[in-house]
């Protein structure tokens, strides 16, 4: 609990570049689940 | 083992011959080259051009080479010589080597022949040019390996021609990175044995491999 | 056995037995080693916040070359002894290995506008990773070029095996180049130059990622399989 809650949120770059990391890569990740268990129909049938 | 050398410089004029009697389709790849070469100077500011000169020619020779190779499977492979070589006695590597060799004397050797000139429009030292052109000379038998590997998969698609261009130029961006750094070093005095026994060790293993991995590549592009 | 093991027929009852188990090590370890990267670890003394950016920047690097030398091996084992499930892994992974490969990228930017004041330089890590990225394009273009699945998979695991001569590229990059990307931190002579409360964390995001691919590799097969039964 080192940094939590004090400065946690206004400390220098997590909005600015940490969440966008974060969140680019589970939206990247999601895309992924989809196409493994909902592949497009044309692929290679 | 003498059937097979006997065959191997057979098919290699045999090729040569082929190629020859196409001259003006042959020089296509070798005016892009040259045309392509002297667009950079003419759009670089004056004194960039030294600075850029390596760089230009090494892309423009990659590129120019990734266009003569649209032709050097698709013919054969559409009008079904390509079975006819498979079926024969000879060892498809053989053959496919004696093809290779024969396309690098065709499109890339005359390349060589205009670097000197290019030199002059770029106004580069003969020491770079040296450096220049042995860089070309160790990495463009590796990208006429690629290339031919990637236009042997390629050869019976439709999209065949951007594919080959798709596949070719990501694998052959370390042999561009090497080659570059090769003139860049000499260019700051620097020792660039490195580079160039990387680039060597390449063109031996894609020499060595090469024409194998393309026949296999073959049997599977044409299945 | 490895001819049993490698027919769909009984691969796909052990792929979905082994799924689960994947999954929840994934969404388990993903957590806890969300909370502890994001909460728990400690400030770093340097880098600030930022750094965070590691859990997942690291991790999703390691993936895009662990995926691109397990394709290499499948890649080898299609084209030498023609196994199916060889085949159906190595089409089902470039996706994911591409994927891995961009948050790598991005995130990576996102971890060098604080740090070094730019979103990206041409450094030799950079740029082979970029590389690598352009190779699993081109194995996705084949993929979708060619109409048959068994051709496709061979095709794809030509240009595999020959594009596998960019992942010790990209390995000592950092080793072989002076670059503006810092050395190896975790796996150097001498140990990990890194906290343990910050490593642990880095380690369970590892395997929650490696889990997450076997999960939908596994997954992914399963839908093929499904799809035109063998």
């Amino acid at each position: 609990m080192a940094n939590f809650p004090h400065g946690f949120w206004h400390m220098g770059g997590f909005w600015m570049y940490v969440w966008p990391s974060y969140a680019l890569t589970f939206i990247v990740m999601g895309f992924n689940v989809l196409a493994a268990y909902w592949p497009q129909k044309d692929e290679n049938e | 083992m003498k059937v097979n050398g006997f065959s191997f410089r057979r098919y290699f004029f045999f090729c040569l011959r082929l190629l020859f009697r196409q001259r003006r389709e042959v020089a296509l790849p070798l005016f892009f080259f040259l045309l392509v070469s002297s667009l950079f100077p003419l759009s670089f500011a004056n004194h960039a051009v030294p600075l850029l000169a390596p760089a230009a020619l090494w892309i423009t020779a990659l590129l120019s080479i990734l266009l003569s190779l649209n032709n050097l499977f698709r013919e054969d492979v559409e009008d079904g010589f390509m079975e006819q070589l498979m079926v024969a006695p000879q060892p498809l590597g053989g053959l496919v080597a004696a093809k290779m060799l024969a396309h690098w004397v065709a499109y890339i050797l005359p390349m060589f022949v205009c670097l000197p000139l290019l030199g002059l429009w770029y106004n580069m030292p003969s020491d770079t040019l040296f450096v220049l052109s042995l860089s070309l000379l160790l990495g463009t038998p590796t990208l006429l390996v690629l290339g031919a590997l990637a236009a042997a998969l390629a050869a019976g698609l439709k999209q065949g021609g951007t594919l080959l261009i798709l596949i070719t130029l990501p694998l052959a961006t370390p042999i561009l990175l090497f080659g570059l750094t090769m003139v860049d070093m000499s260019q700051n005095g620097l020792s660039y044995a490195a580079a160039r026994d990387f680039l060597a060790a390449m063109a031996v293993v894609s020499i060595g491999i090469g024409p194998l991995v393309t026949a296999a590549s073959l049997r599977i592009g044409m299945d | 056995m490895i001819r049993k093991f490698s027919s769909p027929k009984t691969f796909y009852p052990l792929a979905g037995k082994l799924m689960p188990w994947f999954f929840w090590t994934f969404a388990v370890l993903g957590l806890v080693g969300l909370y502890w990267g994001l909460v728990l670890a400690p400030v770093d003394a340097v880098q600030g916040q930022s750094y965070r950016i590691m859990y997942v920047h690291v991790p999703a690097a390691w993936m895009s070359m662990m995926i691109y030398t397990s394709m290499t091996a499948a890649a080898i084992t299609a084209l030498v002894w023609r196994t199916k499930v060889a085949e159906y892994w190595l089409l089902c992974s470039p996706g994911l290995g591409a994927s891995f490969t961009f948050i790598t990228l991005v995130t990576g930017s996102l971890w060098g506008k604080p740090m070094w004041g730019t979103y990206w330089v041409w450094d030799a890590r950079l740029t082979s990773e970029l590389v690598l990225l352009f190779i699993y394009f081109a194995i996705l273009a084949m993929k979708s070029a060619v109409p048959d699945r068994r051709k496709a998979a061979r095709v794809m695991a030509m240009i595999t095996v020959v594009g596998f001569v960019n992942i010790p590229i990209i390995k000592f990059s950092v080793d072989w180049w002076t670059t503006l990307h810092q050395g190896d931190s975790i796996f150097r002579k001498g140990g990990p130059s890194i906290a343990p409360a910050m490593l642990v964390p880095l380690f369970m995001m590892a395997l929650s990622f490696t889990s997450y691919y076997f999960w939908l590799v596994l997954k992914h097969i399963r839908t093929m399989i499904e799809r035109k039964p063998v």
